[in-house]
């Protein structure tokens, strides 16, 4: 039979989300749901499923993943992230709510070398939580501040989400990168605006008033690593290297600085840390192809045409477009991972975005900010459930922190849903060609 | 173990190509490579099927946790033993359609390295049957644990 | 009633999208039928190498225009086609186009893929672009350009003295701009679309290629239509083919055209275009070698 658009999504989605409540892991249940419609339409056959998962990863860019997910472990795993956080508590901890304001400046630190932002919410939070607790902050606050702030790791570039969006659907990473930069640093803004009321309302403590002396310390300790987001970003946006390349470059350093410079890697160390980023890299991986089948059954039976059909007849405003989409990504963000969410409803929803004259890259930006709240949101949010570990607490005791911290970013949002040009503004000053 | 170490290796070895890529084209030291391109990605295709494997043996695949734990053995059972059913069934669809999927690649071959694609085409059934393996594993150690339950009531 | 379904890598408004158009249109008057033809737009089911699969598969889609470098996994000889410094102008290229001289190719992609080309469309010339003046042997040697990936690309390149690299595609506007490379080759319509002129504003008329673009239709679905109905597809095939290799190749001299008179670029003759090809001959013969194909390639330089 030839199986019509309505009755195609409703068996996708509806066996999607059954397989998803019945606790069959996410990428499986992407691509088991796509069996029945498979089976059903003469037009398709089994070998697609295959096809399209397996020519998924036929794709350079995608490289990056594991590249830099290499280098965010290695920073962890050499005593980088240390450098860092000492770093980050000489410029910020003298203010009330010392660690907390470290906390966020360590985030932001963090990613400017690292496009992952789990290997910020693991690495930092182990040292900060216990360190936040000791001195008196509720283990509560800590958690949420911590998984809340590791979210710039996927804004700030560079950014793995950034690459993937880039690659899918053929935007320069380059002007993704810059655009992610302005709304980035609001957020941590936003946030330490947050730890300062914290600190205010709960009497936290300083981190102590660093000396000239210390200050001297922590800046020769850091500056190495520092320097990373110099060659990575500087790197893409000056066409020196590609995104692919630079997540490499980024490897190659933090393997340098940590084996040669800082002498904390051995041999070993690297042995377990090429496994750890093989096994998570091959889990996100792995969801890219089943989500792909899935992506590519919902065009096949034309959903995004009906969607910008629907929205045109209800003669939807640009920014009502806009709200539809942020709200859709942080939907799909509270149950799917970000990359397969790129996949399924980045390639659903271009088409949208493009009827409304809505800016690639400013479409771009308002998805991947949305899908960074899905890294901490339950019941699937991948940087709560981390943090959360680390402090052997609920994911459901920290939920109410994690709500009112979540406020103010989502004020920033829809800042950028109202005025992209904040987002847009850095790529086409120093991209202008990217941005037509 | 074995797929752990495979995995670490081939995490490794990965870094060759693209690292040769790199310094061939920016120092000109070597020759650019044409083929380095080609041969991350299939390394790259066997790190993410073996380590799909791997994350089912392991049960780290991401999964939502909205509806409440089973409380009883039998719960227990039906809940974890339909999430193992389920992985199961995809296996096997990969298991059957995987070998003609296999063949399809074995009439072609890469443009650069001229290598049979079958080489990379056949880690689907290859995870279709790593997948199959460790669920009904898992599964049976399922209902092991059920039938101690039902001794233990008795 | 039936339904046909092919995909475009591009919107309406591009001659391949045409051409596609075109021959639904010419297939529905000579079987006389009412097919619905669902041509899907903007690259929606994929790109070329994945129309490659669902074709030879019989999966999804029926037809689509597949460029020759996508079908070499199948079968290597079929980058021939439209390998450089193949045809010696438009009038050869259309008459190659419009014989039969490639049927030893077709015959060898219907065995190992299971496809059927049913016409040529194509018609892009491609020229060199750079950031400096070449017009002459001496301007050429040592200049660094971007090309495509396959090696007799490289190749070709290298023979004439210029100093080839493999970059992306979606670098390459970058590297010009950062001095990695020199220049690329391409059609007009690409460098229009991509403004590669902004960074290298010297087109030199080598015409080094002519684009040829097979209309492939998928054996699988073909063989199950009534040989009527296949008559008619090859003949649509072949004249939608003639159809959008006329369209593009207008389109192409028009471009070029446009932009030299909106001043985006200066357009060069090269003084001694023969020595070129005297420089390459070599290269293409044994390329012909290796794949077996000496007699192919005879064939297409006698036309
Ligand atoms: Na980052
Ligand atoms: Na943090």
């Amino acid at each position: 039979m030839i199986v019509s658009t309505g009755l195609a999504c409703a068996l996708l989605v509806g066996a999607f989300l059954i397989l998803v409540m019945l606790r069959v892991p996410v990428a499986f249940a992407l691509g088991i749901a796509t069996i029945p419609v498979v089976f059903l339409d003469l037009r398709l056959t089994p070998f697609l499923i295959m096809d399209r998962m397996f020519q998924s990863y036929n794709s350079f860019i995608l490289l990056a993943v594991p590249f830099f997910l290499l280098a965010a472990n290695l920073m962890n795993s050499g005593k980088i992230t240390d450098k860092l956080i000492e770093l980050a508590r000489v410029l910020t901890g003298w203010m009330p709510g010392g660690l907390g304001h470290v906390n966020v400046a360590v985030s932001m630190l963090f990613a400017g070398i690292s496009g992952s932002s789990t290997a910020d919410a693991a690495g930092c939070g182990k040292i900060l939580i216990p360190a936040m607790t000791k001195q008196g902050y509720d283990a509560r606050f800590s958690v949420a501040i911590t998984a809340c702030s590791s979210v710039m790791g996927v804004i700030i570039p560079p950014s793995i989400l950034m690459i993937v969006w880039g690659g899918v659907m053929s935007v320069s990473v380059g002007a993704l990168f810059l655009a992610g930069a302005i709304p980035g640093i609001m957020i941590a803004l936003a946030l330490m605006a947050t730890v300062f009321v914290y600190a205010k309302v709960n009497d936290y403590p300083t981190a102590g008033r660093p000396t000239l002396c210390d200050f001297w310390a922590a800046l020769k300790g850091a500056w190495l690593a520092v320097l990373t987001p110099v060659f990575v970003i500087g790197g893409i946006v000056g066409g020196i290297v590609t995104p692919t390349e630079s997540a490499i470059v980024a490897a190659g350093y933090s393997l340098i600085l940590g084996m040669f410079v800082y002498r904390t890697i051995t041999i070993r160390d690297l042995g377990h840390v090429l496994y750890d980023t093989g096994r998570f890299a091959s889990i996100s991986l792995f969801a890219i192809g089943t989500a792909s089948i899935f992506g590519w059954l919902l065009a096949f039976y034309d959903l995004p045409r009906l969607i910008v059909e629907t929205l045109t007849t209800l003669n939807v405003s640009p920014f009502t477009t806009k709200l539809i989409i942020a709200f859709l990504f942080l939907f799909f963000g509270l149950f799917i991972d970000a990359i397969p969410t790129i996949i399924i409803l980045g390639t659903v929803l271009y088409p949208v975005a493009n009827a409304a004259d809505i800016h690639p890259v400013a479409f771009a930006i308002i998805g991947i900010i949305s899908l960074a709240f899905g890294l901490v949101t339950p019941p699937y949010g991948l940087c709560l459930l981390i943090s959360a570990a680390i402090a052997d607490l609920n994911v459901v005791q920290v939920l109410r922190d994690v709500v009112i911290i979540l406020i103010p970013m989502l004020a920033i949002l829809l800042l950028i849903i109202s005025f992209p040009e904040i987002a847009l503004w850095l790529p086409r000053m120093l991209m202008p060609q990217s941005m037509q | 173990m074995f797929l752990r170490v495979t995995i670490g290796v081939l995490v490794g070895v990965l870094t060759i190509p693209v690292g040769m890529q790199v310094i061939s084209r920016y120092t000109g030291i070597i020759p650019v490579y044409l083929w380095t391109e080609e041969l991350a990605t299939f390394i790259f295709v066997w790190i993410v099927m073996l380590g799909s494997m791997l994350a089912v043996w392991d049960r780290t695949h991401f999964d939502v946790h909205v509806i409440p734990e089973a409380l009883t053995p039998l719960g227990r059972l039906l809940q974890e033993g339909f999430v193992h059913v389920a992985v199961a069934a995809f296996a096997f669809l990969f298991i059957w359609y995987g070998v003609g999927y296999t063949e399809f690649g074995s009439i072609q071959h890469s443009v650069m390295l001229r290598m049979n694609m079958a080489l990379t085409y056949i880690t689907v059934p290859i995870a279709g049957v790593g997948w199959a393996v460790f669920s009904l594993r898992h599964l049976a150690g399922e209902i092991a644990i059920y039938r101690q339950h039902s001794r233990n009531a008795q | 009633d039936m339904t046909l379904r092919g995909a475009s890598l591009f919107d309406e408004n591009h001659a391949y999208t045409k051409t596609l158009m075109k021959f639904g249109e010419l297939v529905n008057e000579y079987s006389g039928e009412d097919i619905e033809f669902d041509l899907r737009l903007n690259s929606e089911l994929g790109i070329e190498p994945d129309y490659v699969n669902f074709l030879t598969q019989g999966v999804a889609i029926d037809y689509a225009i597949i460029a020759p470098s996508n079908l070499a996994r199948f079968a290597d000889s079929l980058p021939l086609m439209d390998m450089p410094f193949a045809f010696r102008d438009l009038d050869h290229w259309n008459t190659v186009l419009a014989s039969d001289v490639f049927a030893p190719l077709e015959a060898e992609l219907r065995e190992k893929a299971d496809l059927v080309i049913v016409g040529y469309a194509g018609g892009g010339t491609r020229n060199l672009i750079s950031n400096k003046k070449i017009s002459n042997m001496a301007e050429l040697e040592g200049h660094k350009m971007r090309v495509m990936g396959a090696p007799i690309q490289a190749k070709v390149f290298d023979a004439i003295s210029a100093s080839p690299s493999a970059i992306a595609y979606s670098e390459v506007y970058n590297a010009i701009q950062t001095g990695v490379v020199d220049g690329l080759e391409n059609e007009s319509a690409s460098l229009a679309q991509y403004k590669f002129y902004e960074v290298a504003p010297h087109v030199t008329l080598t015409k080094h290629s002519i684009t040829v673009r097979p209309i492939v239709f998928s054996g699988k679905s073909f063989d199950k239509l009534s040989p009527e109905l296949q008559e008619a597809i090859m003949k649509a095939g072949k004249e939608a083919g003639a159809f959008g290799r006329d369209f593009e190749a207008t389109q192409d001299a028009e471009k070029l055209a446009e932009m030299t008179e909106a001043g985006n670029i200066q357009v060069h003759e090269f003084e001694g275009r023969d020595k070129l090809l005297e420089l390459v001959i070599p290269v293409q013969d044994a390329y012909a070698a290796e794949l077996g194909a000496e007699e192919l390639l005879e064939a297409i330089r006698n036309k």
